[in-house]
């Protein structure tokens, strides 16, 4: 369960000033739910995904998960959060460039403390249930888009976190790849996996089962997907 | 992390080579530095201590070094003792001792002319008495009887000298007069030893009124060797301090710099490592250890190559010169960790989203 309450987040502005990111955001997403947040740029849905994930603390409020405080950590124990309840997808990708497509799906197992050979193994497994399998030892240049963003995903549910965080995920890539990564989230989450995913494309968020909307930093609107009323 | 380690060390290997060739470029040049000065000073304790209470003449432009190694050049005319005689410091004189050295190649061997006055006996047949030091006499087939042919002089072995003095084992000693007619150096002599009570007079003056009588000679004394030295160990010293800070401070800047430089690029990196759990002292440690571990390379490089620069500048003299010390090493590893600590910890500290999203394509 994911509980945020009354979460501000304001940055300098760059004329002095300040920008309010998040204002009074508060929401409750459930164990199991497929959250999308949409919304203009510049609407404080990436700022609210990172602030979820315990990357970025709010300037007000609190934001817990499964009953943790997660500001209220210690900087080394909000690092074994993210490590071990919390996966991210981004944009980006965010490979690292100069390792192996297993090396970094494996990389987070590493370091929540699993043997080599323990990390591999699932490491592995992932790659081959996300078709990676003949990836596994090319770097990320040697992959497509697609792919690239296939093993972020798989690099994500590496330590079986209990909420995937996935930025814009379908945002740099072709439809195909985009329709085959939202088919992947919507899989796990099928299988009880909590995800939210920050998107401006309103039709993917559809496919989502639940749509937050998010404007100058405050929730306009906060209903179910057309899919699942659809649905129900 | 380890995998983070090797490759972010395999990926910058450009600036982390650059790094590590300064850095050992400048752990060799202190190394080198140092041992070259230990050499220094170990090359004046020896000409002192083979000067004893006496007082050596030379020629201005001979280096004492080079005349104890046996490096023969430059002369004194032979009227030289007359001259001291007959000059204000002539009455503390109490023995003069005037000698002639060259080097010759006799049958393909090295071997030390040394002219020098002992009271030598007159031979009946015209050969010249002659003492052969050990290794000359092993070297040339030589025991007492022989006679040698050198430079047109028939040469009487009278003895072969298992210990000449200062270690001319190579050598053949024979009257003045006949050395200059082997070496070809009329009228030339390459030294003189003075003796005498010094006790009355200060010696650095009496060398200083020998100068004055005879130009173009250069006085050494024990005091005058010793006085030299610390005047050079102290020169030494103080500009080895500033140039050990100056090879500091270059190195904190080139490695402070290149932490700066790759923070920068790695940001995203960062950023990615800190979203999946990598604490901030964790990542800081290892940008911290990257760089140790360039500084140690370089420095290793530096410390092995500080041999091989010692003998290049003073050649044989570094066998005397003590190994640089292997803390240089770890110095160099330790400055480059502490140079880019500062770097490295802000880089750590940096908002993870901020960087994801500022670096973001």
């Amino acid at each position: 369960m994911i509980e945020v309450h009354e979460v501000s987040r304001t940055f300098p502005a760059p004329g002095g000033g300040v920008v309010k990111a998040l204002d009074g955001v508060s929401l409750k997403i459930g164990q199991g739910e497929f959250v999308a947040v949409v919304g203009a740029s510049g609407s404080g849905k990436s700022t609210l995904l990172f602030t979820i994930g315990g990357l970025s603390a709010p300037t007000g409020g609190r934001v817990a998960i499964d009953g943790r405080a997660v500001y209220e950590m210690d900087q080394g124990a909000r690092a074994a959060l993210r490590r071990t309840s919390v996966g991210f997808v981004f944009q980006t990708f965010n490979l690292v460039p100069y390792l192996t497509t297993l090396e970094n799906v494996l990389l987070p197992s590493l370091l929540a403390g699993r043997s080599r050979a323990e990390a591999e193994a699932a490491a592995a497994r992932l790659l081959e249930r996300l078709g990676l399998g003949a990836r596994r030892h090319h770097r990320p240049a040697q992959l497509s888009v697609g792919e690239r963003q296939r093993a972020g995903i798989a690099r994500s549910l590496v330590n079986a976190p209990g909420v995937i965080l996935a930025d814009e995920p379908t945002g740099n890539l072709d439809p195909e790849a985009a329709s085959q990564v939202l088919a992947l989230l919507r899989q796990f989450n099928d299988e009880g996996q909590t995800i939210v995913i920050v998107t401006h494309d309103l039709q993917l968020a559809e496919q989502a089962r639940r749509v937050v909307r998010l404007r100058a930093g405050v929730v306009e609107e906060d209903r179910p997907s057309l899919g699942r009323r659809l649905a129900s | 992390m380890w995998m983070i380690l090797r490759g972010g060390l395999r990926r910058r290997w450009p600036e982390h080579l650059l790094a590590a060739v300064v850095i050992a470029a400048v752990v060799a040049g202190l190394g080198a530095l140092r041992a070259t000065s230990a050499a220094a000073e170990a090359e004046v304790h020896e000409v002192a201590h083979r000067l004893g209470r006496n007082m050596l003449l030379l020629p201005a432009d001979v280096e004492p070094a080079d005349f104890y190694a046996q490096r023969y050049r430059g002369g004194l005319q032979d009227s030289a003792p007359e001259r001291i005689k007959a000059s204000p410091a002539g009455p503390h004189v109490q023995m003069m001792e005037a000698r002639l050295y060259g080097n010759l190649e006799v049958r393909g061997r090295p071997v030390i002319v040394v002219g020098q006055d002992l009271g030598w006996p007159s031979m009946p047949d015209g050969r010249v008495p002659a003492i052969a030091g050990a290794a000359a006499a092993r070297a040339l087939e030589l025991q007492p009887g022989s006679t040698l042919e050198l430079g047109g002089r028939r040469l009487a072995i009278m003895e072969v000298a298992e210990d000449p003095p200062d270690g001319l084992d190579t050598a053949i000693f024979m009257p003045v007069a006949a050395s200059q007619d082997v070496l070809g150096r009329p009228g030339e002599l390459s030294a003189i030893r003075l003796a005498g009570c010094w006790c009355r007079v200060d010696v650095q003056t009496l060398g200083t009124q020998i100068e004055a009588a005879l130009p173009g000679s250069r006085a050494i004394t024990v005091a005058s060797v010793l006085k030299a030295q610390q005047g050079t160990v102290e020169v030494v010293r103080r500009y080895g301090t500033a140039l050990h800070l100056l090879a500091a401070a270059l190195v904190v800047a080139l490695v402070a710099s290149l932490a700066v430089a790759g923070a920068r690029r790695r940001a995203r990196e960062l950023g990615l490592l800190a979203a999946i759990g990598v604490p901030p002292g964790r990542l800081g440690g290892l940008l911290v250890l990257e760089s140790a571990l360039v500084g140690f390379a370089g420095g290793l490089l530096g410390w092995l190559g500080a041999g091989p620069v010692v003998r290049w500048l003073v050649g044989a003299a570094a066998d005397a010169a003590p190994a640089p010390s292997f803390a240089l090493v770890l110095g160099a590893a330790a400055l480059s960790a502490a140079a880019a600590a500062v770097p490295a910890l802000r880089a750590a500290a940096l908002d993870p989203a901020i960087a994801l999203r500022e670096t973001a394509a």
